[in-house]
């Protein structure tokens, strides 16, 4: 009898040539390199929108000495709004219609005002499309504020010295480190996530071309269904580390020409080689049982539709997952983290995680054994369904004590 | 398990979602033999062979397979060419001969190598490196055989393999039919023709209605039915009527019945001493087709002939 492995690769070399070198999967290949890059073009052009749309500017309409007032407080208090800078201000002189000088102000097309503040710093009035509470009230509210402050302190001749916050900065604090790591760890879990969603949905119609072309006959007489499906799993897993490996080579030739780009992340508890390694190994195990459920469950579909209706609901769970597995980042002893471990098909997502926040070694070599059985389990049990249901096979005995018979 | 026996089967016993496929059926085929299993659509052949191959698992009795009551562990010694054909569309022809020989256990360089040998040699020569999907219906039957063979196997089990050839192909399956049973190999093929059954094989098995209603040589089977005595004569009425058998009957001037036991000699002075005139008698030894009848029932008979028009018509 041939060997199961011998027989596994003998399917697994058929599907990857076959799938590598199919026109069709230049379009796979290059489909995430294009999202990727229209996600750039896209996010840059609407980073500079948003910019341009969201920046407000109020008109102040009066006096030169209150205006300085206004635009001193104003320079005060910016730099601790980072990001999300206060309202520009500009100032109008006080016409003899204060009403109608608002009107013409906010028509204006040039001029872009989002709201007009009048009246003295004692009776502000503003006016625009802007919400009551809103941010924009609650600004210039702060900034009038900070005005008539300076200016009563001005009056009793008492302006104080600035407070000045001295600084130590120390090299690292667990709690900063924690919070940071959690970063890391929930971008390795994104990571994963998003790998096996964009390739494991692959495998539910996996087994429709050998049903199709009735091939699956030849095959099911010269070797063992649960052969054929770690055949099948493994070629695909070959395949979708081809596309990783060409998405990460595009990715890293992009950096070298925009080396600016790269974010980074904090060092995981593990340390960088480990961690990828473990990244692919959990990918790996994640992909394959994921993979072994949707070909056990793809195996079933007579049709393309069958396997479009089957998608969504297998998206759904894949998201219940991820889910789970966010829960447990940063909480990894908890009744919650570690039935996200334990659970197979939350276990690589969360074992990912905990990678980057703890540097204990043996979770994992437990994690991948687990997981390692668990992949075996699925693809027993999708292979005896497959035997059952579409070869109408009706044994009635255990996959376990199948395999143990070697039939 | 008899020694000299490539498939033993044992009370075989097979049901879908509670409708009975196979009815405990018992086989036994000798090693180097050309066996038929004959019957209509839905007789139980296909399940049988199935059951036979291991692909799926009887609900009782026992299979044998080369002396193996696990098939799987014996796949490298048999080839399996199933009734609804199937190839990649995308391979080549080499390509899919070689791919069906690795999963029997032959080295992929060596089926490609045989491939190419194969279609050579059978006026493919053009094909060689042709996906399978630019090939006609035809060719691509004929790739699929020879990547049912190409790893030299044992025993070669082909279900329905005359179906959707034409005249000219179904000659060229039965002369290699007999080239690998002259080189060693036993073959089990299934089908509802009986004129192949009768032309190649040295045992039959009738299956109908998922039960084997006769197991044996096709001479044993056309054995069981006496001689057919076909007679013309010259004069209708006459004496020699009464010397005619209980059962015979007469259609167009033409009287049929089963030799008697007696022989034809107290027949022939019958006719001669009536004056009968004799234009025509022959005496012929009945075909399968008959001894089908017989064995299977007039139903099944039709169901069979309907089976090998439907054959055709694909």
């Amino acid at each position: 009898m041939m060997g199961f492995f011998y027989s596994a690769f003998v399917i697994a070399r058929r599907d990857f040539v076959a799938t590598v070198w199919s026109r069709t999967f230049l379009f796979f290949l290059l489909g995430p390199l294009l999202i990727i890059g229209l996600s750039f073009l896209f996010g840059s052009m609407s980073g500079r929108m948003a910019r341009q749309d969201v920046h407000a500017t109020v008109a102040v309409v009066a006096k030169q000495a209150d205006f300085d007032a206004l635009m001193a407080a104003r320079e005060h208090l910016n730099p601790g709004f980072g990001a999300r800078p206060l309202p520009t201000l500009v100032r109008e002189e006080p016409g003899g219609d204060p009403a109608g000088q608002v009107q013409t102000l906010l028509s204006n097309p040039g001029k872009r005002i989002l709201a007009v503040l009048n009246g003295d710093l004692d009776r502000p009035t503003l006016t625009g499309a802007i919400s009551n509470e809103g941010v924009v009230q609650r600004q210039m509210s702060l900034i009038v504020d900070q005005a008539r402050q300076q200016r009563a302190l001005a009056a009793t001749g008492g302006t104080g010295p600035p407070v000045a916050v001295r600084v130590v900065v120390t090299d690292r604090s667990e709690g900063a480190l924690a919070a940071t790591r959690a970063i890391t760890a929930r971008a390795g879990q994104l990571l994963l996530f998003m790998l096996t969603v964009l390739l494991a949905g692959m495998l539910l119609s996996n087994l429709l071309e050998e049903k199709s072309n009735k091939i699956i006959e030849v095959l099911a007489a010269a070797l063992p269904i649960d052969a054929i499906f770690v055949g099948k799993l493994g070629a695909m897993l070959a395949v979708s580390l081809v596309g990783i490996a060409v998405w990460v080579s595009g990715a890293l030739a992009g950096l070298a020409f925009l080396p600016n780009q790269a974010g980074s992340l904090p060092e995981p508890a593990v340390g960088w080689p480990l961690f990828i390694l473990l990244v692919l190994l959990y990918y790996s195990a994640n992909y394959l049982l994921l993979g072994a459920l949707f070909l056990g469950i793809g195996s079933q579909a007579n049709s393309v539709r069958e396997v479009q209706t089957l998608s969504m609901p297998v998206t759904v769970g894949q998201m219940l997952i991820f889910l789970l597995a966010s829960y447990a980042v940063g909480a990894f002893n908890s009744p919650l983290g570690l039935g996200a471990a334990i659970f197979p098909f939350s276990s690589p997502l969360t074992m990912v995680a905990r990678a980057a926040q703890t540097s204990e070694l043996w979770p994992h070599l437990l994690a991948l054994a687990w997981q390692a059985l668990w992949v075996w389990l699925t693809v027993a049990l999708g292979a005896r369904l497959f035997r059952r249901n579409v070869l109408k096979s009706g044994g009635g005995f255990s996959p376990i004590r199948r395999r143990l018979s070697k039939r | 398990m008899a020694s000299g026996l490539a498939i033993e089967a044992k009370r075989l016993f097979k049901a879908f979602d509670g409708k009975t496929a196979v009815d405990g059926i018992d086989l036994a085929v000798p090693e180097g033999s050309i066996y038929g299993i004959l019957g209509p659509n839905g007789a139980g052949k296909t399940t049988t062979l199935r059951m036979l191959l291991g692909i799926i698992d009887p609900d009782r009795g026992e299979r044998k397979l080369l002396g193996h009551s696990r098939p799987l562990e014996v796949a490298s010694q048999v080839g399996y060419l199933p009734e609804e054909r199937g190839l990649y569309p995308a391979m080549t022809a080499r390509e899919a001969v070689a791919f069906m020989g690795a999963l029997r256990g032959l080295p992929l360089a060596t089926g490609r190598m045989r491939a190419e040998e194969m279609l050579k040699a059978n006026g493919l020569a053009d094909y060689v490196d042709k996906p399978i999907r630019s090939l006609s219906k035809g060719m691509a039957q004929t790739v699929q055989l020879f990547g049912t063979i190409v790893h030299r196997p044992k025993l070669i089990v082909l279900d329905e393999p005359f179906s959707g050839l034409d005249a000219i192909n179904q000659g060229r399956l039965e002369h290699l039919i007999r080239d690998e049973a002259a080189g060693g190999a036993t073959i089990i093929f299934s089908t509802h023709v009986i004129a192949h059954a009768e032309r190649l094989c040295e045992r039959i098995a009738i299956i109908a209605a998922g039960k084997v209603r006769f197991e044996g040589s096709v001479s044993e089977a056309r054995d069981r039915l006496r001689p057919q005595v076909r007679l013309r004569t010259r004069v209708a009425e006459g004496s020699w009527r009464s010397a005619l058998p209980g059962g015979a009957h007469h259609d167009d001037g033409l009287w049929s019945f089963e030799l008697p036991q007696a022989g034809i000699e107290p027949l022939l002075k019958a006719l001669i001493d009536g004056g009968a005139g004799i234009e025509d008698l022959s005496i012929e030894r009945p075909g399968l087709h008959d001894a089908f009848v017989a064995i299977a029932g007039e139903q099944a008979a039709r169901e069979l002939a309907d089976s090998a028009a439907e054959g055709e018509a694909r």
